[in-house]
């Protein structure tokens, strides 16, 4: 339920499609205001809406965002406990965080859960969108996928407890059909899984419900083509679906790295007391931040958290980077 | 209430100095804070409304406001308490008065200088009666709020951490408890014998894993012990026996299947759940335990505890955690939360403290509730050891990245008593030669 | 593109689309996934009406006796009245302070020519990576330093700044998607820009406008970490405060699962009534370019 993470990763997906949706529209648009750059007045006259028009949101963007996040990085050169003096550190909250076997495996865990649960996460739901798209009550069913969402991590968390514990609900169905020595779910080697499963669950009806608005643009005509030429699911996918929706898939894969990036809440949740911390062994890199300020006792370490802040923002703007060129190529028209 | 958020608000715009990095200056003046006429006070409380300790206090805050005229803002603020403080300490502080246990304090306030030393009001009379609080306090309970001979926590109610148990299954435990690990060893042998689960533990709290070794190592060793090892830059104290031998006990309760089935594998409180319902004989807990199981125990279940055993030349201290009152040194307004705290410290008031809330009062002439009696008598004759040796508050960065982890994996069974030695050292010896 | 024409070439009749798989094995496992958040959104809700002891001895059964007394508990003791109360103020203010805001910023972005536009709507993305935990320490500062601790109307101004990045962004992208010829025909017309702003891409684009309203309610509804570090005094605490204020008592005052589960449903179902209410509306936004 914390903070703008949340905020974030709720309303991130709906970016998806209208900005970058397939259809005719961007055409358009790519015309208007360029044919308007010369000489028209009435054009020459709405450009004189731009500053005023842009200037709040970017007073307030570089005042609570950009302003606070230089703060950060002056923070991390520093040793703090919060208040009083800062002192200087230069970089060695960073050299300290590569020697920190703790950050590292929560760095390992930040790229399992990246990728991992990514790929699963995106076969899932083009699975669903695609299993979804000539499905009766597929209005429905989409707006009930979206709905884990808005279920606070503590909830999915006790949830998750309550399934797979030793004596929960999974291991006495699997009892049901025989298997009588179930792994033991929520131990420790097998948690972080556990976790990732439940990251996979929320984030599926988030994504599926953005790839399926872009797949829905995709005219029909295309795939009866395609199943009249005998193309079989998985081709219509690979030569219709794909190609596509491939801008709204390139929105997601940067959203997604941004948000599980961010990931922290349900991995908090899942350290059961109110004011401890789960064992390390589940760190993310951002709970790693969270603990370093947050700990129950122990002098806050503020400096070593906004590095390791620091260090996540550019791992993303790398990733964000990385995906924007991997992904680019010609918009298809059609 | 309303006003005092005025100037509450007026106090918090004032401390722009507080995070070091602002230097926007303040041109509103104070108005309000000002002089200090004793005749009211801002208490910060780190309970929440509805809590019984909260409706204790409010009742007791009310008494003393009819009788001295102070009038007392109250902010029922919670756990967070400190955290939310901690902004304004360095300049004014938005309270003259909180309650907390000693661990935050130590770490957000003794070393910035924020914390007063509240020695002398032991000394303070206790209106109404012949003594001061001092005189009622024990030393066992003080030091527990003591660093470096301060008093910085002025204690007022205790948590204890025992073995926890069923005293309607174990009717005679309470005369005669283990003395020894050894005599556990053989109760818990018994137990087993006969069929039932002896131990419960929920090993997905690192923190409730880490009160086996911890308290073990306390026990053979002495006070300190644990605290000297974690310390130890060259991790050479690992290598003494008694480290290992308190691992090998743990070893064996892990691997010889005392502890109840699921205990690696379940969440936060399942396997508490199963305590409270007789499935499992006994448990280490703080005495919050008792407090906490009640709305879903089993029908007559009777809280007992009894200490942890010691070595057999001496009897084990309890591992405590005071909970008690902090007057941040710039407070505008010591007196008056001085006399508050005389007033609370009165024995109705203590007495209706502990009563609803079935804690362990601080006052040793109250009577305690049946539940936490065991651990009230066996704090007065073993004496008292901050919980955890005081480890999760000095080392609290180690703790919780290299002990824990190993702590973890001991107690779950994943890794033998010479392994986690092996790698309690040598990971320790990483540690502090990398450490900020 | 080359499949694809190939294709469109073999156009022919309509067809049926579904195969067997889809129809005996996809659906089904749809319905699966579908069910299992419809259960859990059941449960939720039957847990919030059991007993602490029933919730936890036995989590799947019905309640024996609906304890209706968990939502007064929970409202009551966790001072939920007030909070919900200054949750919707804060919501609904913050929702309308962002919109009233990233409108015309997305609206400038997209379609008014300017060199910088590309550049600063980059700006505007990157934000969305910031992380809140990284910047609250400097973040209080600024806070500190124009008297903002400790009030609504700072917490306000915050969720609205700190919505900006992805407000801004969806509606860019939304307002770049909508018809150039209509902006055209009233810049023919004689229209001011400001009309045309105003009264005609403004309409076009209100499907997305309420879609970022519910997704930005939806988001603020449940914060909990920013509320918790600029808000202190307890009358003007947040519904998941005074839900986090409300968990906090258990360890002491007796485990209070029913109680909880009452109070998370008290802050999740008046969501999930606007979601049900609106949801449509998100779809519709993120499907459709134009609005109608």
């Amino acid at each position: 339920m914390t903070a703008s993470t949340v905020a974030a990763s709720t309303a991130d997906p709906a970016v998806g499609s209208p900005s970058e949706s397939p259809a005719g529209a961007r055409g358009h648009n790519a015309a208007a205001p360029r044919g308007g750059r010369d000489g028209n007045p009435f054009r020459a006259r709405q450009r004189r809406l731009y500053i005023p028009f842009v200037a709040p949101a970017f007073v307030l963007y570089l005042a609570f965002l950009i302003v606070p996040l230089a703060g950060t990085f002056w923070i991390s050169l520093h040793k703090w406990p919060g208040s009083g003096p800062m002192q200087w550190e230069g970089t060695r909250n960073y050299t300290y965080l590569l020697h920190d076997p703790v950050f590292l495996h929560s760095f390992r865990n930040t790229l399992v859960l990246l990728f991992g649960a990514g790929a699963a996460t995106f076969a899932l739901s083009f699975g669903l969108t695609m299993l979804l798209r000539d499905m009766v009550g597929r209005s429905t069913a989409r707006s009930i996928i979206f709905f884990p969402n808005i279920v606070p991590a503590l909830v999915l968390s006790i949830l998750w407890g309550f399934l797979f514990q030793a004596d929960g609900l999974v291991n006495k169905i699997l009892g049901l059909i025989g298997v009588h020595h179930p792994p033991a779910w929520l131990a420790q080697n097998h948690l972080y899984s556990m976790i990732l499963l439940g990251v996979v669950w929320t984030s599926t009806g988030f994504y599926t419900t953005i790839i399926m608005a872009a797949v829905d643009r995709i005219p029909p005509y295309l795939y009866e083509d395609c199943a009249l030429a005998g193309a079989n699911a998985w081709q219509r996918f690979r030569h219709v679906t794909l190609p596509l929706s491939w801008d709204v898939i390139g929105i997601c894969a940067v959203l997604w790295t941004i948000n599980a990036i961010k990931t922290f809440e349900f991995v908090l949740a899942m350290a059961g007391s109110s004011s401890g911390l789960p064992t390390p062994e589940v760190w993310t890199v951002s709970l790693y931040a969270y603990a370093s300020a947050f700990a129950s006792s122990g002098v806050p370490q503020y400096g070593l958290a906004a590095a390791d802040s620091i260090v996540t923002l550019v791992l993303v703007a790398v990733l964000v980077f990385l995906i924007r060129r991997v992904m680019r190529r010609d918009t298809i028209e059609f | 209430m309303k006003r005092n958020r005025h100037i509450r608000v007026v106090v918090t715009a004032c401390i722009a100095g507080a995070l070091a990095m602002t230097s926007a200056a303040c041109g509103k003046s104070s108005t309000s804070a000002g002089s200090d006429g004793g005749k009211e006070l801002t208490y910060w409380s780190m309970y929440k409304e509805g809590e019984p300790a909260q409706v204790a206090l409010k009742a007791s805050i009310g008494a003393f406001t009819k009788q001295t005229g102070i009038k007392v803002h109250v902010q029922w603020q919670g756990r967070d308490v400190l955290t939310k403080l901690q902004p304004t300490l360095n300049r004014k502080p938005a309270a003259d008065l909180f309650d907390r246990n000693l661990a935050p304090v130590k770490s957000l306030m003794v070393p910035a200088g924020t914390a007063s030393d509240l020695t002398d009001v032991l000394s303070t009379q206790i209106p109404g009666e012949n003594k001061t609080i001092g005189d009622v306090l024990p030393d066992s309970y003080r030091s527990l709020g003591e660093v470096n001979k301060k008093l910085v926590v002025l204690p007022y109610n205790v948590v204890a951490t025992g073995f926890w148990y069923n005293a309607a299954k174990f009717p005679t435990l309470a005369a005669s408890p283990p003395k020894t690990w050894d005599d556990l060893q053989k109760l818990l042998d018994t137990q087993k014998a006969a069929g039932h689960a002896p131990l419960a533990l929920d090993a997905d709290i690192p923190d409730y894993n880490a009160y086996w070794y911890t308290s073990m190592v306390v026990s053979q060793l002495g006070v300190n012990s644990f605290h000297k090892a974690a310390g130890d830059k060259t991790g050479a104290t690992w290598d003494q026996p008694g480290y290992l031998k308190a691992a090998q006990q743990i070893q064996k309760l892990a691997s010889g299947g005392y502890f109840v089935s699921g205990y690696k594998a379940s969440k936060f409180p399942a396997i508490q759940q199963k305590w409270a319902n007789n499935k499992a004989d006994f448990v280490i807990m703080g005495s919050w335990l008792p407090g906490e199981v009640k709305t879903y125990a089993a029908a007559g279940f009777k809280y007992a505890s009894f200490p942890i055993p010691g070595n057999g030349t001496t009897a084990s201290p309890v591992p405590s955690t005071a909970y008690g009152w902090v007057i941040p040194t710039k407070a505008a307004h010591r007196t008056a939360a001085e006399k508050l705290i005389a007033f609370l410290y009165g024995k109705a008031q203590m007495q209706s403290f502990a009563d609803s809330t079935s804690t362990i009062s601080a006052r040793s002439d109250t009577t305690p509730s049946d539940a936490v009696a065991g651990a009230v008598a066996s704090m007065k004759t073993n004496g008292t050891y901050q919980t955890d040796d005081a480890v999760n508050q000095d080392y609290a960065d180690w703790w919780t990245k290299v002990f824990e982890p190993l702590d973890d994996k001991l107690i779950t069974g994943n890794l033998t008593a010479t392994a986690f030695i092996a790698k309690l050292k040598s990971q320790s010896v990483d540690y502090w030669k990398h450490a900020l | 593109m080359s499949t694809i024409n190939a294709i469109r070439g073999l156009r022919r009749h309509r067809t049926q689309r579904t195969g067997p798989f889809q129809r005996f094995l996809g659906a089904p496992l749809v319905w699966l996934f579908v069910a299992f958040n419809v259960a859990v959104l059941a449960w939720l809700l039957l847990s919030s009406t059991k007993t602490t002891r029933d919730l936890i001895a036995t989590p799947w059964s019905l309640p024996h006796a609906i304890q209706w007394d968990n939502f007064a508990r929970a409202w009551s003791a966790g001072n939920f009245g007030p909070a919900a109360l200054n949750s919707a103020v804060l919501v609904a203010g913050t929702a309308a302070a962002t919109i009233a805001v990233a409108a015309p910023a997305g609206y400038a972005l997209s379609r008014l020519g300017a060199r910088s536009a590309e550049g600063m709507t980059s700006l505007f993305a990157i934000g969305l990576g910031i992380p809140a935990q990284a910047i609250f320490l400097p973040l209080y500062a600024v806070m500190n330093s124009l008297g903002l601790v400790d009030s609504l109307w700072g917490l306000g101004l915050l969720y609205t700044a700190t919505s900006m990045p992805f407000a801004v962004f969806f509606l860019t992208g939304f307002f770049r998607s909508l018809p150039a010829e209509l902006e055209e025909a009233a810049a023919l017309d004689g229209a001011t820009p400001w009309y045309t702003f105003w009264r005609i891409m403004l309409p076009l684009a209100r499907s997305g406008l309420v879609t970022l309203l519910l997704l930005n309610v939806i988001g603020h509804w449940g914060e909990t970490f920013f509320a918790l570090v600029f808000i202190q005094s307890q009358s003007l605490q947040t519904l998941p405060l005074a839900m986090l204020g409300f968990l906090q008592q258990m360890q002491y005052s007796g485990a209070d699962w029913g109680g909880m589960f009452a109070g998370i449903a008290i802050v999740v179902l008046p969501i999930v009534v606007l979601y049900i209410w609106l949801g449509r509306r998100i779809i519709e936004g993120m499907t459709l370019g134009s609005g109608k």
